[in-house]
């Protein structure tokens, strides 16, 4: 009994873990890893949907209600910065990079002035249950469920729809894209606007575990571009999976013996070793298997 | 009034930010006809073809297509219209399946709303075992024949083929021809085809536009388009 709870207990750590970088990355996953935009606002953005989500828990919606307006209004203003401002910097990744920064000192800083320094926090939803001398939090295994069924959901919206087909396309090949009959303009504004309202919807999610400051976004930066960048381009969604399967599964054992912060530093170093060995990423890799098979058929 | 011409071009200019490439070209082609236009390396050809499908700007002149000036719409709204377009290049989705890529071609003909790949499967078998494999996989001349599929596969009225021969094996040039020619006389697909290979400039034109500095310098009917020494001075550096 005492190994069986110990067993539920690493899992358990794996899958917050492995659960909080997808979650991390969900919006960059599309920003970057599709359209090549380093989003150096993408922190601000999971911010202003943490934002989001505590006014409105504030004005009594529901939390999961919640969650679903911080997507809409998120992804609403990437919509608008989308068209005043990021579609002039396509194919200039460092211009991007510039103005992307711009954009998250202007949301963080005109946060703090319209709503001061701190904003109330969101009491944890769901209890606690216990696995032997072990306790486990029912809202990190919500979260665990959401990052899975999202990122399903986010596969099955680029590989089975239209819309999916038209946004690798343009992704791949815009010029192409549009002399087959794709207006890439829109399916510009749409991908990055579903970018956005994904850090929103993720920002939501984690308010609950954070304090709602103007600079909370900074914490979820550095996870984002890591499970993005390990991952690679060459498939982003699979890629953010495996990476972020990679990495926890280093960081759980050691961080669960040796404590959180050395958990940490052996996430760091395992993805500068995944980069050096695989600089194309995880999916790369995945890509290279799976072309051999479909060319052995 | 909408009579036999499915294409006109009228003082075509238009080019890049060093200047205009088309200074004045004209060309007028009906429904059903299969058109070449030729000319040496740089003289303008796939500007004139970017031009038509809307990637390059019209600076003057006008495009009408099925009687309609198309000169201001973007290539997307062009494509619905009913116009293929194969680029130099082939413009294959690298990291896209066989599948994916074919399943594009199907937003060209708006008013056509069944693609059907089977024609395109009888002529270039390899594509309907192939499905899964992912197009920038595949050889230039397999890309070549899956551009082609892509274009055809939802029934366009024109079809705009730059250089299909461009680093393709002789073979599958000549089954690209025959696949053209198949489509021109079963369906009336009208084609205007950019060139440099003589063999397949003979197989599928009926006749041909001389291009040269941006213009228009001669036309060849049918019966100077099978004289080979005769074009061949038009090609030749």
């Amino acid at each position: 009994m005492e190994e069986f709870s110990l067993v539920i207990s690493v899992a358990y750590q794996f899958g917050t873990n492995a659960a909080f970088l997808l979650l991390c990355a969900l919006g960059l996953i599309v920003i970057l890893g599709m359209m090549n935009i380093i989003n150096l606002a993408h922190g601000e953005l999971m911010m202003m949907g943490a934002y989001t989500a505590s006014l409105s828990y504030q004005a009594g919606l529901p939390f999961p209600l919640c969650v679903a307006v911080s997507f809409l209004v998120v992804g609403f203003v990437g919509a608008v910065f989308e068209r005043l401002v990021v579609r002039r910097f396509y194919g200039r990744e460092l211009s991007a990079l510039v103005v992307t920064w711009g954009i998250s000192l202007l949301l963080s800083q005109g946060t703090l002035m319209v709503f001061g320094p701190f904003l109330p926090s969101i009491p944890i939803p769901g209890g606690s249950l216990d696995v032997g001398a072990y306790s486990l939090s029912v809202y990190w295994l919500i979260l665990i469920a959401v990052s899975i069924a999202v990122v399903v959901a986010l596969a099955w919206l680029y590989n089975r729809t239209t819309f999916g087909l038209h946004a690798r396309a343009t992704m791949q090949d815009a010029a192409m894209a549009r002399a087959l009959g794709v207006n890439t303009g829109r399916i510009y504004m749409l991908t990055f606007s579903l970018g956005a309202g994904l850090a929103g919807f993720s920002g939501a999610l984690l308010a609950p575990t954070a304090s709602i400051m103007p600079f909370m976004g900074q914490q979820f930066v550095a996870p984002a571009f890591i499970t993005v960048v390990v991952g690679g381009a060459a498939n982003v969604i699979a890629g953010a999976v495996g990476s972020s399967v990679l990495l926890s599964l280093v960081r759980t054992p050691v961080g669960f013996y040796l404590g959180a912060f050395l958990g940490l530093v052996a996430l760091l170093l395992a993805a500068l070793i995944i980069i050096r060995l695989m600089p194309n990423g995880v999916s790369a890799a995945l890509q290279r298997w799976s072309d051999r098979r479909a060319q052995s058929h | 009034m909408m009579g036999t011409e499915l294409l006109t071009a009228t003082g075509l200019r238009s080019g890049y930010s060093i200047g205009d490439v088309l200074q004045g070209f004209d060309l007028s082609i009906d429904r059903g006809e299969v058109v070449s236009v030729l000319g040496r390396n740089g003289v303008g050809k796939t500007t004139l073809m970017k031009t038509l499908i809307g990637l390059l700007p019209t600076r003057a002149g006008n495009i009408r297509y099925q009687g309609e000036d198309i000169s201001a719409l973007p290539a997307d709204r062009r494509a619905r219209r009913g116009i293929g377009y194969v680029p130099q290049g082939r413009g294959i989705f690298p990291q896209m399946t066989v599948r994916d890529n074919l399943r594009m071609g199907g937003f060209i003909n708006r008013d056509q709303q069944t693609p059907d790949p089977e024609v395109a499967f009888s002529f270039f078998p390899f594509l309907r075992d192939r499905q899964r494999q992912r197009g920038g996989t595949l050889s230039g001349g397999q890309q070549a024949m899956l551009a082609i599929a892509r274009a055809l596969i939802n029934a366009p009225d024109l079809l705009l083929l730059d250089e299909p021969s461009d680093g393709v094996q002789p073979s599958i040039v000549q089954d690209i021809g025959a696949f053209v020619r198949e489509l021109n006389q079963s369906r009336q697909l009208t084609v205007l085809i950019v060139e440099q290979n003589i063999d397949l400039i003979q197989t599928v034109a009926q006749r041909a536009y001389v291009l040269d500095k941006g213009r228009v310098v001669a036309d060849l009917d049918r019966e100077r388009l099978m004289d080979t020494e005769h074009v061949a001075t038009y090609l030749a550096v």
